[in-house]
């Protein structure tokens, strides 16, 4: 985190402390939520898409103007199988423009194109990372080639040092030897691609807006240190719009969308959804809003609101 | 492991192999428990009751971890956070002082203690009214509070030992024809659920599901009567539905994605069916979800065929033999190790501050 960052982070910290929350809608006029708006597209979202959960977090962080029991929205456990940058290489892959060609789509995922100058630049972590580098050896090495590992690696723990005396030998014929779940494509099975996440969104009281955070775990289920996060994220925001912080209701560094823009953003699509003639209502406000986030992280398959129609005849009710 | 011991092997049908369960367990609970530790536990030992949960796979390439969260103290599910879909697994915890403590634990012992607890619940009948007793797990580990190392092992829900259970999923080939000995071909009795359940005067057999699953019950039973109405019963009805026409089918929640293999938890729903309801076919459904919501198309019924075990039906049966110690990623049977120095350590994240 950059000095630049933390000062501002202050700053957003005294803002939010001495500001009252917004109270008067201007979800139309400017793309932003109150908490109350918040709350109930939250609601909506819970009940289209059930894999959304409402968490109270952790009590002593909870936000007084939003209720104790719907702090924040979190699904857990949504499937990663490529690498962003594999994505990348691909045209065919290209993801989808959601809206018309003529509307400002500054946010819209850009893959394809941009990509090949991009990998050349050094600070990009994706590619020489230390789990698609040699996966066979650190599967073979143990748990401790883990997460951290990238940091330092004095530190990361020596795994014998953890291997018990007693060692357990189970030979139960009605247990199914399962590797861990690997995407299936042959002759490339080398690379540890099945990623999960845990998303949440959360209320950004001094942007107005919701923030969507990344947790990641590597295919055995292990936290992915934030570097390897990043590798999940659209390369053109890496770094820039998506940034490692402290989650506001939970513990540990989350990756998190920064929502400096979000406002502007939604502003924009729904300005194009009025243009072809549809209203949408506040309570639909986070199926937009992820259609959104689908293009910073176009690897995470959310998918639930993919039959999301933004035009008028099929709008859900 | 005898498996399926006493039992002549029936090898006209193969032999039903489970998909062990990954559990996840998530940087809240790191942080939790080195809290509990050095506010409360202190130097104790002592087994710590926890709660994970879980939900039916939810994609069909991705099986559903038991996860353990930072709600894992405080019985499972945090305020709000319940939903239709989301059953929870009661478990406990030892946290040993020190790595050598970790190392020389009795890990077989532990399990084993841990798998009486679950066979007492069976045997008791207990499981049958609170069916979550069945997935109970079990989380032996060391805390580095200087490092922010966490070593854990986590055996989730303890296999008993089931074996000779032999299926037929409805996706699979259809099996050889079944031998005299055994009732019906496989798959008989819920070859045409699904079609029922389509037919069925339930407007959406989710809600059945739903309305059962609902109050965390991982195990349910579904009655198909006759004129085709499907409704969910707990375990405990079990023999008041066998009074009645009609099918009796065993639900419970598939955290396995496959199609080719059961998960975890069905291994002690069948041991629960052979010590309390002696029978020797079981209809199974594996529920699945897709976006949150029940997935008839995705979930897989099956007849399953089990041993005739009269010395598990005894009067103080010992518990069989456990297993279910989770593999780590090397797919050994060791621990697995958390290194969360960078997300939790209060020096290191001062220094990634400026």
């Amino acid at each position: 985190m950059s000095l630049k960052q933390k000062l501002h982070d202050t700053w957003v910290g005294v803002y939010e402390s001495v500001t009252p929350p917004r109270t008067v809608s201007a979800f139309r006029s400017k793309g932003v939520l109150t908490p109350e708006e918040f709350v109930e597209a939250g609601d909506n979202l819970v009940n289209k898409c059930p894999t959304w959960l409402w968490d109270a977090g952790e009590p002593e962080k909870r936000k007084p103007y939003l209720p104790p029991n719907k702090q924040f929205l979190i699904t857990h456990n949504v499937p990663c199988f490529k690498r962003v940058h594999t994505m990348e290489e691909d045209p065919s892959t290209e993801t989808e423009q959601m809206m018309g060609e003529d509307g400002e789509e500054g946010w819209l995922a850009t893959h394809g194109a941009a990509s090949e100058t991009r990998q050349d630049e050094g600070e990009i972590p994706s590619m020489e990372g230390p789990s698609t580098e040699a996966p066979k050896e650190e599967a073979k090495a143990g748990p401790s080639r883990g997460a951290a590992e990238a940091d330092d690696e004095d530190e990361v723990p020596d795994m014998d040092e953890f291997q018990d005396d007693n060692n357990l030998v189970e030979d139960d014929a009605a247990t199914f030897q399962i590797p861990y779940l690997r995407a299936e494509e042959p002759g490339d099975e080398n690379i540890l691609r099945t990623r999960t996440y845990d998303l949440s969104i959360t209320y950004d009281k001094y942007y107005q807006t919701p923030r969507v955070w990344l947790y990641g775990y590597d295919e055995a289920k292990r936290p992915l240190h934030p570097e390897q996060v990043l590798q999940d994220v659209s390369q053109d925001h890496a770094r820039k719009t998506v940034t490692i912080e402290d989650h506001p209701h939970l513990h540990g560094k989350h990756a998190s969308v920064h929502p400096c823009k979000h406002s502007l953003v939604m502003k924009k699509i729904l300005d194009v959804i009025c243009a072809k003639g549809a209203d949408p209502r506040v309570d639909q406000y986070l199926f937009i809003f992820l259609k959104f986030i689908a293009s910073v992280i176009p690897t995470i398959e959310y998918d639930y609101t993919v039959d999301f129609d933004l035009g008028p005849s099929k709008r859900q009710s | 492991m005898a498996a399926g011991s006493g039992v002549p092997p029936d090898n006209t049908l193969p032999l039903l192999q489970f998909v062990p369960w990954q559990s996840a367990v998530d940087v809240g609970f790191w942080q939790k428990l080195a809290a509990r530790k050095l506010a409360e536990l202190r130097l104790s030992e002592a087994e710590q009751p926890l709660a994970g949960h879980f939900t039916a796979s939810t994609h069909t390439q991705l099986s559903s971890p038991l996860h353990v969260g930072p709600d894992a103290w405080a019985g499972g599910v945090s305020e709000g956070a319940v939903r239709g879909g989301r059953a929870v697994a009661p478990g406990s915890c030892v946290l040993t002082n020190t790595l050598d403590g970790f190392k020389q634990a009795d890990k077989k012992a532990l399990l084993q203690a841990a798998a009486a607890k679950v066979w007492a619940a069976i045997v008791s009948g207990q499981a049958e009214r609170d069916s979550a007793l069945l997935n109970r797990f079990f989380l032996l580990t060391f805390a580095d509070l200087k490092k922010w190392d966490f070593v854990y092992c986590v055996p989730p829900p303890l296999g008993e030992a089931m074996a000779r259970a032999c299926l037929a999923w409805k996706q699979a080939p259809p099996p050889a024809p079944p031998p005299d000995a055994v009732a019906g071909p496989p798959g008989d009795a819920v070859s045409d659920l699904a079609a029922r359940l389509e037919a069925s005067s339930v407007e959406d057999p989710g809600d059945v599901a739903a309305a059962s699953v609902g109050g965390g019950s991982p195990f349910f039973l579904l009655h198909c009567a006759e004129g085709e109405q499907v409704t969910a019963h707990s375990l405990e009805h079990w023999s008041a539905l066998q009074q009645q026409a009609g099918t009796v089918v065993a639900v419970y929640l598939d955290p396995c994605h496959l199609a080719s293999h059961p998960g975890w938890p069905l291994r002690n729903l069948l041991a629960l069916a052979v010590v309390r309801w002696r029978v020797r076919t079981l209809p199974v459904l594996a529920l699945k979800e897709t976006r949150g919501r029940p997935d008839w198309d995705r979930s897989l019924a099956t007849t399953v065929h089990l041993p005739d075990l009269p010395e598990w039906r005894a009067t103080g049966a010992p518990c069989p033999a456990a297993v279910g110690w989770e593999r780590s990623a090397a797919g050994a049977l060791g621990p697995r190790v958390a290194a969360l120095g960078a997300a939790l350590d209060p020096v290191q994240l001062a220094g990634a501050a400026v």
